[in-house]
């Protein structure tokens, strides 16, 4: 008999996810995406000028801002055929960097480990032999016993205070919660020092953004930034040495603590290398450009259809047909007036609530495909895509931190693990540390770049520009950290007519077309072990490792005993 | 330093109040020198709030036993304990789980004072606070201030960095 669980929100503003499944046999069976809550961004910009685009559209989302403002502007200066100068490239690479570095560690450590990791075992973890097996995967210098024995004190002290925060909510003791003791107390003292240096990485972001959370650096055509090495008041190597003494500090908890932590992590749960994986067709587009036109990066795009490798199609650029012309989002099952596939220029925002019924419309999101020799596909994005997409084209950074975490993984776990274990629940994760070292590098890289660049006597940040009359389009992109995000602009005459985000979760959290084909997070969910339906740890593990903006309420209906119980998780 | 944080969602009418009291704060001038004001907009972990010493945090609070905009207060024990009954901001989770964990590292404020206003639309794409929660700035500002004032009387040190 199938038991219906739905996991619903109650709280998350950066979007109200609910997760439906149906479970037969401690298995899923089917599982319905829906987004409850609808954005109405594109009517705001309506009209407005395109300068206000980037500042309004980092609102939409409290966890991605700078990754709206910075697909906004490229979608302006698509539509002017506006250059950048080079000093702004390095700039905005070095912003998107450390804030992909800060995104990805409060998302393994902060939003998702305590799905893996039981906090409460945790204190029965022995200090000693937990140093003992951190030193054997990490030269990290805090992997002391006094610092576990520390963490370990103030655990017991936390918890015999009540005042368990964010704990409060955990599934400690659930039977798929299988780490040692140690392995708990390592993972929860990392957790507690990522709270240090995720700060490092967002500092960093800060430093050139001008403010937290929401950065004011960016213009149309380039950015805001001064330079002049002689000034207090602009980016001057003062400026500049604290940005790199900030990212090496940040690199350096990447290297030595994230990576080695996600892979051994997920070789604890081998398993895992099997359930999750979902839709198999993959998109992600180039970024960290190198170039003003936006025709050369340091990090690969393409897609890949059908699990294929062999058969990769690169996106070559901000203005490749490929990737323009070749996305379209059905409402057949989205709250809104009709039941068309548009391109998102052509698309119209009339919503139409007519409740919950996955026979018809079941949820905001719009489900984006992207259409490859006339057939439609669903499209998984996010650091996986971008990884499989940047090994199938033989990226040397890639395919170095690749090999060396399935090398590392395989060692651990006792299986051998291949680059296709990474299309799964435990592969997400690790892809995403994977993608994390790659940036680590780059950024770096594009701090020099930048410095020699300046060094050479080019001060230019900024290019100028005039709307001409009549209408213009542009698309912007950017790989941002839960994948690919692009914004849409239709501009008449100087004012914003159309404007269209198809962000990263609308992707992988697309509700099923009018072909019935599910979305990703639906499509991962089947075959989904669940050991007990009131605690669907199990189903939070796939959604959670696709990184959702979002975290949710779970709301169980068990159809047998006709009960609900809420339990809430982060 | 006294941290004055605004957090909410400024394309969501009254959700985004946190963000309409620092915008009005920043027209005005504070009486006292040590104090910051933050548009935290829906972040949480990007917030600097391990910086101050004392720390208000402004934000919409939605709760069925209070009409719209009626004003809440919580302090710093009250929101450690975690979540409150029938009353939970929008916006809390996080905000709330973070300030838990820099208690646990010790790095949270000594006094944290949580501002909450009960909004009455929350659900429509639009920059404007309805008339209702407009009207409750002032009292909001008010209590600002007046917290301010009791803080710099009973501790005239500043953390110092």
């Amino acid at each position: 008999m199938a038991t219906k669980i739905r996991i619903d929100p109650i709280t998350r503003i950066e979007g109200h996810l609910r997760i439906e499944v149906e479970v037969e046999n401690g298995h899923v069976k089917n599982a319905w995406s829906s987004s409850q809550m609808w954005r109405g961004i594109e009517l705001i910009l309506r009209k407005r000028e395109p300068e206000d685009a980037w500042i309004i559209t980092q609102r939409i989302c409290g966890v991605c801002t700078t990754v709206h403002a910075i697909a906004s502007v490229r979608a302006v200066e698509n539509a002017l055929k506006l250059e950048v100068p080079l000093n702004a490239q390095y700039i905005r690479n070095i912003i998107i960097g450390t804030h992909a570095i800060h995104d990805h560690i409060v998302h393994f450590y902060h939003l998702s480990a305590l799905d893996w990791v039981d906090v409460v075992s945790a204190l029965n973890g022995d200090p000693r032999k937990a140093a003992k097996i951190a030193q054997s995967l990490s030269d990290w210098p805090h992997n002391g016993v006094s610092d576990f024995k520390a963490v370990k004190e103030r655990l017991i002290k936390f918890v015999s205070s009540g005042q368990l925060g964010p704990f409060a909510n955990g599934y400690w003791g659930h039977p798929a919660m299988k780490l040692p003791p140690e392995v708990n107390l390592i993972a929860v003292t990392h957790y507690l020092q990522a709270l240090e240096y995720q700060r490092y990485a967002d500092s960093a972001c800060a430093l050139l953004g001008g403010k937290n959370p929401h950065i004011q650096n960016l213009a149309i055509g380039g950015v805001a930034n001064p330079i002049n090495l002689n000034n207090q008041a602009t980016l001057n190597m003062e400026k500049l040495m604290k940005l790199k003494f900030l990212m090496e500090k940040a690199v350096k908890f990447v290297k030595e603590v994230y990576l080695p932590d996600a892979i051994a992590l997920m070789s604890f749960y081998p398993e895992w290398f099997k359930y999750g994986k979902g839709v198999d067709n993959y998109l992600s587009v180039p970024d960290f450009p190198l170039d003003t036109k936006g025709e050369e990066f340091d990090l690969p795009g393409g897609t890949i259809f059908n699990g294929d490798l062999q058969n990769v199609i690169p996106i070559k650029g901000f203005n490749d047909p490929y990737f323009r012309d070749n996305i379209k989002e059905s409402i057949f099952h989205s709250w809104y007036e009709g039941t068309w596939m548009k391109h998102p220029w052509d698309e119209d925002t009339i919503p139409n609530y007519t409740g919950y019924d996955v026979k018809s419309k079941y949820s905001w999101t719009k489900a984006p495909r992207f259409i490859y020799n006339e057939k439609v596909y669903p499209m998984q994005v996010g650091p996986l895509a971008q990884i499989l997409v940047g090994y199938a084209l033989d990226h040397e950074l890639i395919k170095k931190y690749t090999k060396m975490a399935l090398s590392k993984a395989s060692e651990i776990s006792g299986r051998k693990l291949t680059i296709n274990h990474l299309k799964s629940t435990a592969g997400r994760h690790l892809a995403r540390a994977i993608r994390t070292a790659v940036i680590a590098d780059i950024v770096q890289k594009h701090w020099q770049l930048l410095v020699d660049n300046i060094s050479k006597g080019d001060i230019t940040t900024w290019n100028k520009y005039d709307y001409p009359q009549g209408e213009i389009r542009g698309v912007g992109f950017h790989e941002a950290p839960r994948g690919t995000l692009s914004h849409w602009v239709v501009i008449e005459n100087g004012r914003i007519k159309n404007y269209q985000a198809v962000v990263p979760s609308t992707w992988n959290s697309s509700p099923r077309d009018q072909k019935e084909r599910r979305g990703p997070y639906e499509e991962s969910l089947i075959g989904n072990p669940v050991a007990d339906v009131r605690k669907p740890l199990e189903i939070l593990r796939t959604v959670h490792s696709f990184d959702p903006c979002i975290a949710c309420a779970v709301h169980v209906f068990d159809s047998d005993r006709k009960e609900s119980v809420e339990v809430k998780v982060l | 330093m006294i941290g004055i944080v605004g957090v909410g969602n400024l394309l969501l009418k009254d959700d985004g109040v946190g963000i309409h009291v620092i915008n009005r704060l920043r027209k005005l001038s504070l009486p006292l020198g040590d104090v910051e004001l933050v548009d935290g907009g829906t972040a949480s972990f990007s917030l600097p709030v391990h910086r101050y010493k004392k720390l208000i945090i402004i934000d919409a609070v939605k709760s069925p036993h209070h009409p719209p905009a009626t004003i809440l207060q919580f302090d710093k024990s009250r929101i450690l304990r975690g979540n409150i009954e029938g009353v939970f901001s929008s916006h809390d989770i996080t905000l709330f789980d973070y300030l838990a964990l820099l208690e646990m590292i010790g790095d949270a404020p000594e006094d944290v004072l949580l501002i909450g206003v009960v909004p009455k639309e929350f659900d429509t794409p639009d920059t404007t606070l309805t008339p209702e929660v407009e009207k409750a700035l002032y009292e909001v500002i008010k209590i600002v201030f007046k917290k301010i004032e009791e803080w710099s009387k009973n501790n005239n040190q500043s953390k110092t960095y």
